[in-house]
């Protein structure tokens, strides 16, 4: 029998570097002493190390490398032939040989301690495997706007099935009304109709007048139900002859624009007064029903993208505008159409910016299109008579990059910018409009004559997103005005779902431009999701059914909503809606939950090998649990400034601070560790959306538990360190090991 | 003496039915009012003092005072639990600290 277990510990010395500071041969030497295998190597990251480490494992050899951070060279030790999860990497490089430099001691016996716990984490690793699953390859787009139809064009290109789900009758969105596009003035009807073809060519389903109405199934394989309104023409049987338009006396049947798309017309059933049947009688092809009712279907999808787009402030509230008083008040996208009714007979038009925008009371934030818009408007006034007189009223004009010029080129057409938002605007008696202003240029209140005025109106949160909101409820990340986000920075298009994203305006204000950018961004992250979900490995959570007492706080805490009941009444968690965040596993206060990564063993285990004393019985030793997306990466480049720590403290990368469970700080201090650090991103920054308060939620238990048991509760301190907080964690650190020190040792530490 | 469930603490599990205190009690006395959803001790007179609720607690939320064979009012005992480790603070009447920490027989 071989009583020795298949764990092999690999030790570099980075060409010499390591080995400056701490004698890689004692290091291995000492492993060796412990009955383990111990390899060392010049330069395992180059090829011929990652050939030696191959040449001395198999699959199932469990592997401890131990040399620079586990977050540098990734790729060269992907190469080994190892599973994945039996691989452990500990750093005694740039957070020991490297930051401890001026204490060769010290860095010694602390790589030591990290080689024993690297130890401990491997020997309680366990080998996981691949698994494929049956996906659906369709992407499901709510929203047949601009954003839409590109996300459903772009998944069709990149192979996959695509679908609109569209409420209104026809695709295209907001973009269907404007008049031009700004910056290049040419008409949307163009780019629309280039769109609409190749929804034609690839046969890409659009269903209108439909709305999603519940969401049932898993990322990879949705379950959408929708309701279709009645149409009361048939889609498939409508040769858009026209008889039914011509024979309806009450005008009931239309073509609402040349760009529709469906191309049949609409059928408006409150206008159809009579219900004489004329039109049903006439269609050639019996393609109208007028006794259609809604209905009821299903879907499956593998993905979706909300493209649900946006609204326009409705500046009815803010009576000094006159907006509704005085009929030749428009908002910028009312006036999208009545520009083109306009004729070149000659007219004074006042623009008036930030119309509800950037207005604590109303939308607090800029909309992005606005000054663009009215400059564009003001552009196509000039172009209709150059003699048009058109003033702007501004705060800011923001025309940022390029869109700069266009503003240029405004100035130079004799458009009149006027800093200063109208106090008032009033109808004369002989029918002019006055605005009254206070020019903040010119230093004096002035008054303008205008035939038009144009309220440029921000883009606001739509009605259809907010309806969606019901349907969607928790997989969806609304901010504080309605817009759909998660974490706008690094995933804008993610939701808080595996498997569901955003495109377009439903984000936030944006144009075109950005609204198709961000439809290219959303199918790549579906398609992605798509071949990932294909073939993924099990390393989702795992339940200990002989510790669990079904308490439910796993799926209370779980930031992802992933957890479901077994049969047998158990919770487990749905592979598809994971995220492997760990905070489960730190939730649970029984430690019943492991993750792939880790597991509650390896860390218990990783605590019991620690020498307490190595730095002397009245120096102190700490634990720091560190998130390793920001906290353990920003204590990672403190040795690239050739800054330096003390010893004193141990890191562990954990996958979001959340992941540490209360019975592991309860463990470490039970030991005699002296202080507990947990690292984690700033609330609002944490990547799984809830770790990071609810580890600050756990740690204060804790606190109150040493209060209680009467030791000093700042032995257990959270820390906010965000990634480039190389300098916080310093200060901090230095802080806590003096009030440490002044605290002296941990009374649970036998000595 | 039985538990006293300090309401600032408790936050009912979460979980709505069946905190972990009312599982794990052997008496079946602990349980979650369903007004404030906060757990109590329904009967507590039937308490045998295992402590095991105190012990099972996540939020550290239920108190229990020594019952009065072993030490006066006002001594008090505390658990903290590990995943394989208990550590055990004894205050007596006079505010002496002992403590003891244990492996205790679950797996890690
Ligand atoms: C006055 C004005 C002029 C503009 N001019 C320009 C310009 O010249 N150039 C430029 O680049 N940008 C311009 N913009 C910006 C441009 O309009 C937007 O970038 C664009 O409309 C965003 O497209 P979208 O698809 O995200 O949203 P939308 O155009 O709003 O489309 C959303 C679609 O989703 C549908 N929908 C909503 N909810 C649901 C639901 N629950 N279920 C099913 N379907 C739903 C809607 O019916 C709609 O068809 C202008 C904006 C304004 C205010
Ligand atoms: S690992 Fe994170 S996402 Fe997965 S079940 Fe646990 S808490 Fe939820
Ligand atoms: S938190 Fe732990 S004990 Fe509670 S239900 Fe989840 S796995 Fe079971």
């Amino acid at each position: 029998m071989n009583a020795k277990p298949n764990i092999k510990v690999f030790v570099c010395s980075c060409n010499g570097i390591i080995e400056n500071v701490l004698s890689v041969q004692d290091l291995t030497g000492g492993v060796q002493d412990a009955g383990l295998e111990a390899l060392s190597h010049p330069f395992l990251c180059s090829q011929e190390g990652i050939r030696y480490i191959n040449e001395n494992t198999d699959a199932d050899t469990k592997v401890l490398i131990a040399a620079c951070s586990p977050f540098h060279k990734q790729s060269e030790f992907s190469n080994l032939r190892t599973n994945k999860f039996l691989i452990h990497r500990i750093d005694i490089r740039d957070q020991c040989a490297f930051v401890h430099k001026n204490k060769p001691d010290e860095a010694f016996k602390k790589a030591q301690t990290l080689i024993k716990m690297g130890v401990e984490k491997v020997r309680f690793s366990n080998s996981i495997d691949q698994f494929s699953s049956d996906i659906t390859k369709t992407i499901a787009v709510i929203g047949g706007g601009i954003a839409g139809i590109n996300t459903a064009i772009f998944a069709n290109d990149a192979g996959l099935k695509a679908l609109i789900i569209e409420k209104s009758p026809y695709l295209g969105g907001k973009v269907k009304e404007l008049f031009t596009y700004f910056p290049r003035m040419c008409p949307p009807a163009c780019g629309l109709e280039l769109f609409f073809n190749r929804l034609r060519h690839n046969r890409i389903s659009a269903l209108t007048l439909t709305e999603l109405i519940s969401l049932e199934g898993n990322p990879g394989n949705f379950e959408l139900t929708y309701k279709r309104y009645p149409r009361y023409i048939d889609e498939n049987k409508c040769t858009v002859c026209g008889l039914c338009i011509q024979e309806c006396p009450n005008q009931a049947i239309y073509l609402p624009n040349h760009l529709c798309y469906p191309s049949i017309p609409l059928l408006d059933r409150q206008s159809c007064l009579n219900e004489c049947m004329r039109c049903s009688e006439i269609c050639p092809t019996n393609a109208i029903n007028l006794n259609e009712n809604e209905s009821f279907d299903k879907l499956n999808a593998g993905a979706i993208v909300v493209a649900t787009g946006w609204d326009s402030f409705k500046p009815d509230k803010l009576s000094e505008y006159g907006y509704k008083v005085i009929d030749r008040v428009f908002t910028n996208l009312e006036f999208e159409k009545k520009i083109k009714e306009l004729t070149d007979k000659k007219t004074t038009v006042a623009f008036i910016q930030c119309v509800g925008s950037r207005d604590d009371k109303n939308l607090p934030y800029c909309s992005d299109v606005c000054c663009m818009v009215s400059i564009k408007q003001a552009l196509s006034l000039k172009t209709l008579n150059h003699d048009n007189e058109v003033y702007i009223f501004y705060n800011d004009i923001r025309t940022p990059g390029e869109y700069e010029l266009f503003y240029k080129r405004a100035r130079k057409e004799g458009i009149h910018f006027i800093k200063g938002i109208p106090s008032e605007v009033k109808e004369t008696t002989n029918g002019e409009i006055n605005l009254s202003v206070y020019d903040t240029v010119l230093n004096k209140r002035i008054d303008i004559k205008a035939d038009l005025v144009v309220l440029a109106t921000g883009m606001m949160v739509s009605d259809g997103t907010l309806n969606l909101k019901q349907v969607l409820d928790k997989n969806l990340n609304f901010n504080e005005n309605g817009f759909v986000v998660s974490h706008l920075q690094c995933y804008p298009q993610d939701s808080l779902r595996e498997g569901i994203y955003s495109a377009g305006a439903c984000r936030g204000p944006m144009d075109v431009a950005s609204s198709i950018n961000s439809a290219s961004s959303s199918v790549i992250s579906a398609l992605s999701f798509i071949n990932k979900k294909i073939n993924q490995y099990r390393d989702f959570p795992n339940i200990n059914k002989e510790k669990c007492d079904v308490c439910k706080r796993c799926i209370e805490e779980c930031p992802h909503n992933a957890y479901l009941f077994d049969t047998k009444g158990f919770p487990y968690a749905d592979e598809n809606k994971c995220r492997r965040c760990g905070i489960c596993m730190g939730s649970c206060p029984v430690g019943a939950i492991s993750i792939g990564s880790l597991n509650i063993e390896q860390l218990s285990s990783m605590i019991d090998v620690i020498d307490v004393g190595i730095f002397g019985d009245d120096e102190p030793l700490v634990l720091a649990f560190l998130c390793q997306n920001d906290a353990y990466r920003a204590v990672d480049d403190i040795s690239k400034y050739g800054g330096n720590y003390e010893p004193n403290i141990l890191t562990i990368p954990i996958p979001c601070a959340g992941a540490v469970n209360g019975l592991i700080v309860a463990k470490a201090i039970s030991s005699g560790i002296d202080g507990v650090i947990v690292g984690g991103c700033e609330d609002a920054q944490c990547h799984f959306s809830k770790g990071s308060s609810l580890a600050q939620e756990r740690i204060k238990s804790i606190r109150d538990k040493l209060t209680e048991m009467f030791l000093e509760p700042e032995r257990v301190s959270f820390f906010h360190i965000p990634r480039d907080g190389s300098n916080i964690f310093l200060n901090q650190t230095k802080n806590f090991l003096r009030v440490l020190r002044d605290m002296g040792r941990n009374p649970l530490r036998i000595i | 003496m039985p538990p006293y469930v300090v309401k600032e603490k408790c936050d009912g599990c979460k979980g709505k039915e069946e905190p972990l205190c009312e599982q794990i009690c052997i008496g079946d006395l602990m349980t979650l009012d369903e007004k404030t959803n906060k757990a109590y001790c329904r009967s507590l007179r039937d308490c045998w003092d295992c402590m095991c609720c105190t012990k099972i607690c996540p939020k550290g939320a239920i108190e229990q005072r020594i019952p009065y064979q072993l030490g006066y009012h006002g001594a008090r005992l505390i658990p903290m639990v590990g995943p394989d480790s208990i550590t055990w603070t004894c205050i007596d009447i006079n505010g002496k600290i002992e403590r003891f920490s244990f492996r205790t027989r679950n797996k890690k």
